[in-house]
């Protein structure tokens, strides 16, 4: 596979820090100014939500903040020319940070398979995170994901087998993304007693049957959580806690200095 | 002789062709693995079946009668229209066969609690008392809409002591009560067994509950071979997410060059305004773990589906049905709102029996080829459901 920002990106020996954003929320506006935002506070990676109407795996953070980007008249057509504008340093500063789209298999068919592919790539994609799509539905789309030069990470979740983490780690082309617990996103569940062991145990087993890296995301919220999770694995995603703590913001400029100071607290 | 057709779905991944398959997030896949394991292990296990078939017999009351609706024929003056009466199931329609069948799988895989999604309240009235049979814990999801729209299936659920949670997301109907159940299943994945109630979601459901409704069409296949001595000519069901259809035509598929197998979609207002028309109007998408097809936008937004009937109200179809369509074993059309009133209108003064409103949809069919087609020929029709649950909703639209 071609070299992109996101291969680059793990052949650092850095924990990484990685943010879920959803474009236009919560104001039309706010992508580039948040981009731009984040890549300034230290952001490795920033996943983009490319917005479902029926997020199966998503708790209710994410669930509004997908309706709210389709009321903002998001989608994937739509993120590829904001995605291409922040490369371009089009309405904010140029975009270097790796980007990896996340979202359902649905608006990705709809827009049609390898125009999907093609068109991302032009746009200044890296990556494609579809949580929907497992090994057993994806060969193909791997495949061509790979003919395009675009990094495919797939989850890994506490019930996954060893054997299967194997097969997850063998065909995610950079990094695994491993599921915190047994839930949808942005749940206090990482908060219940006893689940710092779990947690440990769990990650332990990922590293033994792992051979390439992987990050650490669900319901990590804060400073004290990514630490934890830099410590057992090679980075942290902050997704629902970076959305709540902008769900105010009132103009896109107020959106992005809010996920700017957040983001600041988290390093 | 007439040819029969073989057919065999889905594969061993739950394809039907490009169909079904399991579209789930990781956190799902041990799930529906685990699921699949233990029902395929008791599907060939005596003492399963015969445990299901002791309380479909004993408690659900089935064989169902297989009726010839002589007035309603008469009046529609062709083909001999039988209806195989699933509204005389214990809860009034067919949803009870899956439910029975997918608690005792529950129950022998040791899980105390039980989720499912609901629309017309039809499939959460029947797993909330197959739960009140077994002493399990029971939470039905359902949006706000369809509560407002199905209050007394409301009140029965509660009554068996069922907790009902409103959906406020979305469209606040099926659709969104699915997702819910889902997310619950995601959340709670060791100790939740989640029925599903119609053949849609992820392998294996579409297949199981297929397998466990397959004892309409058994059943009819039979009756229609001894009281009117033939096959019939026509079979009739209609089609939400199509467990009832899928019920019906399935021992039939064999047959379908010599019966012509016909599924009826929602049309609701009209298939250019709202109605809930997957396979007449749908693309093909992802919707709830399974490849099927869809009523979305252009950017693959999962759109509102709409018809009188809450049971039909969702927005995809079974992959089975998008396969079965593909293949053109079996044909799809679809009824208005105001036709399927007057089917229900016509079936209750003809024959007595009000019918849910979903079958409806299928009666107004059947009336309609009947009346084209010689005396000696015979239409079978999957009365799904009684209309019990839609009196208000009845009460409202023909002024009562």
């Amino acid at each position: 596979m071609k070299e992109n920002r996101i291969t680059r990106l793990v052949k650092q020996d850095k924990k990484l820090l990685i943010a879920y954003y959803m474009p236009e929320f919560p104001v039309p506006g706010a992508t580039l100014p948040v981009l731009e935002a984040l890549q300034e506070s230290g952001a490795d990676l920033i996943e983009l939500g490319m917005p479902y109407s029926d997020p199966i795996g998503d708790g209710p953070v994410i669930q509004d903040a997908a309706h709210k980007a389709i009321s903002h008249g998001v989608h994937v057509g739509s993120i590829f020319e904001m995605v291409r504008k922040a490369r371009n340093g089009e309405g904010c500063k140029k975009i270097t940070t790796p980007i990896l789209l996340m979202g359902y298999s649905n608006p990705l068919i709809a827009y049609g398979g390898d125009c999907f592919m093609d068109d991302a790539v032009r746009a200044g994609v890296d990556g494609l995170l579809i949580p929907d799509l497992p090994p057993e539905e994806s060969e193909d789309f791997l495949e061509r994901a790979k003919h395009f030069g675009l990094s495919v990470i797939y989850l890994i979740s506490p019930v996954t087998p060893p054997e299967r983490i194997e097969l997850i780690d063998s065909m995610s082309t950079d990094f695994s993304y491993c599921i915190a617990v047994n839930a949808t996103t942005g749940t206090g569940k990482l908060d219940a007693a006893g689940m710092d062991e779990k947690i440990a145990e769990y990650l332990k087993r990922v590293r033994q049957h792992a051979k390439k890296k992987f990050v650490v995301g669900f319901g990590i919220k804060d400073r004290e959580r990514v630490l934890k999770m830099w410590e057992l694995s090679d980075g942290a995603v902050v997704g629902s806690a970076l959305l709540q703590h902008v769900a105010t913001a009132t103009t896109p400029e107020e959106t992005a200095a809010m996920a700017a100071d957040f983001w600041k607290s988290l390093r | 002789m007439t040819q029969k057709v073989t057919y065999s779905a889905p594969d061993e991944f739950g394809h039907f062709g490009i169909f079904g398959g399991k579209f789930i997030p990781e956190t799902l896949v041990k799930n529906a693995a685990d699921l699949e394991e233990e029902y395929l292990k008791a599907k060939d296990d005596p003492e399963f079946r015969q445990t299901l078939d002791n309380l479909l017999r004993h408690y659900v009351g089935r064989p169902t009668p297989l009726y010839h609706a002589l007035r309603l024929s008469e009046k529609q003056g062709g083909a001999e229209i039988w209806l195989k009466r699933e509204d005389l199931c214990h809860t009034g329609a067919h949803k009870i066969n899956n439910a029975l069948g997918q608690v005792l799988l529950a129950k022998r895989m040791g899980k105390k609690r039980i989720i499912a999604e609901t629309g017309a309240g039809q499939h959460g009235v029947a797993t909330a008392t197959v739960c009140a049979l077994f002493g399990l814990d029971c939470i039905v999801y359902m949006g706000e809409e369809d509560i407002r729209r199905q209050a007394p299936n409301v009140a029965r659920m509660k009554l068996l002591g069922a907790q009902v949670r409103p959906v406020s997301a979305g469209s606040r109907t099926l659709k969104d009560a699915t997702s819910e159940a889902i997310r619950d299943w995601m959340n709670n994945p060791e100790e939740t067994f989640y029925i599903v109630g119609s053949v849609i979601g992820m392998h294996p459901y579409p297949m199981m509950v297929r397998d466990f409704q397959a004892v309409i069409g058994r059943e009819a296949r039979q009756q229609v071979l001894e009281q009117a001595g033939r096959l019939p000519d026509v079979v009739v069901a209609c089609v939400g997410g199509g467990s009832n259809a899928i019920g019906m035509f399935y021992e039939f598929l064999p047959d379908a060059k010599e019966v012509e197998l016909i599924g009826v979609e929602a049309a609701g207002e009209g298939l250019d305004a709202r109605h809930a028309a997957s396979l007449t109007k749908g693309e093909i998408g992802v919707l709830h773990g399974s490849m099927m097809k869809l009523l979305q936008d252009e950017h693959g937004q999962v759109q509102e589906a709409h018809s009188i009937s809450a049971g039909l109200d969702y927005p995809g179809v079974g992959p089975e049905h998008c396969y079965l369509q593909k293949l053109g074993l079996v044909s799809y059309t679809s009824t208005t709102d105001r036709e399927a009133l007057a089917a229900l209108d016509a079936l209750a003064k003809t024959e007595g029996i009000i019918c849910a409103l979903e079958s409806a949809h299928a009666v107004h069919y059947a009336m309609k080829r009947a009346a084209e087609m010689p005396k000696e020929s015979i239409i079978v029709v999957n009365l799904s459901g009684r209309g019990d649950k839609d009196m208000g909703t009845i009460m409202e639209e023909l002024k009562l």
